[in-house]
């Protein structure tokens, strides 16, 4: 596995409570040229010692060039990807960098920056590998349409039966994931689901997931693309993924991981 | 099995596995995936000149009819295709990965270039 060569500045702040926690905020963006810059400038603002991704899922517009302009380091996809193709890209980045955490916001400006923090408290104090920003833990203010309310409702029963524990939030993109987490992610990060299917391969490979409430800000222009009879297939098909995900091999659990790390580090 | 059929058969299978061959040596056809069709190809003609096996065949899978022979073609059509689904999975996850560290090597050229670690504000 690519993942098996030692990285190359894994040095830094490993085991070493004193040393600062290198943080990489991950963005993935397509055609996102209105919103990107704020998300950047506001990420940055609220951790100005972290480092901002932006990754351009082969965007049509100015996405790559606001992104620079806000500050942020920007990959350019030369193609579409999807978004689980490219928010991977940012987990390789941030494994080969040897950063100690990255989190992921989405590029068009639903999650607040000034959150951030908050997952990153979480992810310290229940030593989570990953940490989810779940709109439904609390009274937020977003009102799904009712069947969209169903599918969620679904995919959490499905996720919680599979994981054992509660999961409210299963599609959300707003999250944070320790060393060993991106380094799972990088090399099992799902293209086609990737939000629900990472949540069965982390669990299956024993990783410690917990929730957070957070604020989303609603969708600004239109509402989501998803008609009922796609819903309706869209749901079919999560779920067939993630049934193939409780059965797939290899898993590469955390031990596996954690070992070769620190043999790495040697 | 008349003369006859046994020509036909014969120059049929002759004839795949030539093509098989030649489409590996002018590298129009990477090894690994030729083998299925010199598979094809050598039963063709072990069917075709070896007299019984086709009896034997017939006794074993009680296929008594001819037409039944279409359902072998079936299954032989069957594995194929699903080898290569396999291979065009196998391709699928690759060119997304070398998509990937693609973007990040120019990522990387790019702040080489710049002369500086890391672009900020």
């Amino acid at each position: 596995m690519l993942l098996m060569q030692p990285a190359v500045e894994m040095e830094s702040s490993v085991n070493n409570a004193t040393a600062a926690t290198r943080v990489i905020i991950i963005i993935p963006a397509m055609n996102e040229a209105s919103s990107v810059g704020q998300v950047v400038r506001g990420a940055l603002r609220v951790l100005p010692a972290a480092v901002a991704l932006v990754v351009d899922d082969g965007s049509t517009d100015r996405t790559t060039a606001e992104g620079e302009a806000a500050g942020a380091l920007v990959v350019r996809l030369p193609y579409n990807l999807g978004i689980g193709g490219a928010v991977q890209t940012g987990f390789r980045y941030a494994l080969e960098k040897g950063f100690d955490v990255a989190v992921q916001v989405d590029g068009d400006g639903q999650h607040l920056p000034e959150e951030i923090p908050k997952l990153l408290r979480t992810m310290e104090s229940e030593n989570a590998d990953l940490v989810v920003g779940s709109r439904f833990i609390e009274e937020s203010g977003y009102r799904p349409s009712f069947a969209r309310r169903i599918g969620i409702r679904l995919f959490a029963a499905l996720l919680g039966c599979i994981c054992g524990r509660r999961l409210t939030d299963t599609t959300s993109g707003f999250r944070a994931a320790g060393r060993l987490a991106i380094a799972h992610l990088s090399e099992m990060y799902a293209c086609d689901y990737p939000e629900v299917e990472s949540l069965v391969t982390l669990h299956r490979a024993g990783f410690k997931i917990v929730e957070v409430p957070v604020h989303m800000v609603a969708r600004a222009e239109g509402s989501s693309s998803i008609g009922a009879i796609q819903g309706f297939y869209y749901m079919l098909k999560v779920v067939l993924a993630v049934l193939v995900d409780v059965v797939a091999k290899p898993i590469f659990t955390r031990q596996e991981i954690e070992t070769t790390l620190r043999a790495a580090r040697k | 099995m008349n003369l006859h059929i046994a020509v036909v058969i014969c120059a049929i299978g002759g004839f795949f596995a030539l093509l098989t061959f030649e489409l590996v040596r002018r590298k129009h056809l990477r090894p690994e995936y030729a083998l299925l069709w010199a598979a094809l190809a050598l039963l063709t003609l072990i069917v075709a000149l070896v007299p019984g096996v086709i009896e034997l065949l017939i006794r074993l899978t009680g296929m008594t009819y001819q037409s039944s022979v279409i359902v072998l073609l079936f299954v032989f059509t069957a594995v194929m295709l699903m080898n290569y689904s396999v291979i065009a999975s196998r391709h699928g996850g690759r060119i997304i990965r070398l998509t990937q560290e693609v973007a990040l090597l120019r990522l990387e050229i790019q702040r080489l270039r710049n002369g500086k670690e890391m672009p900020k504000n």
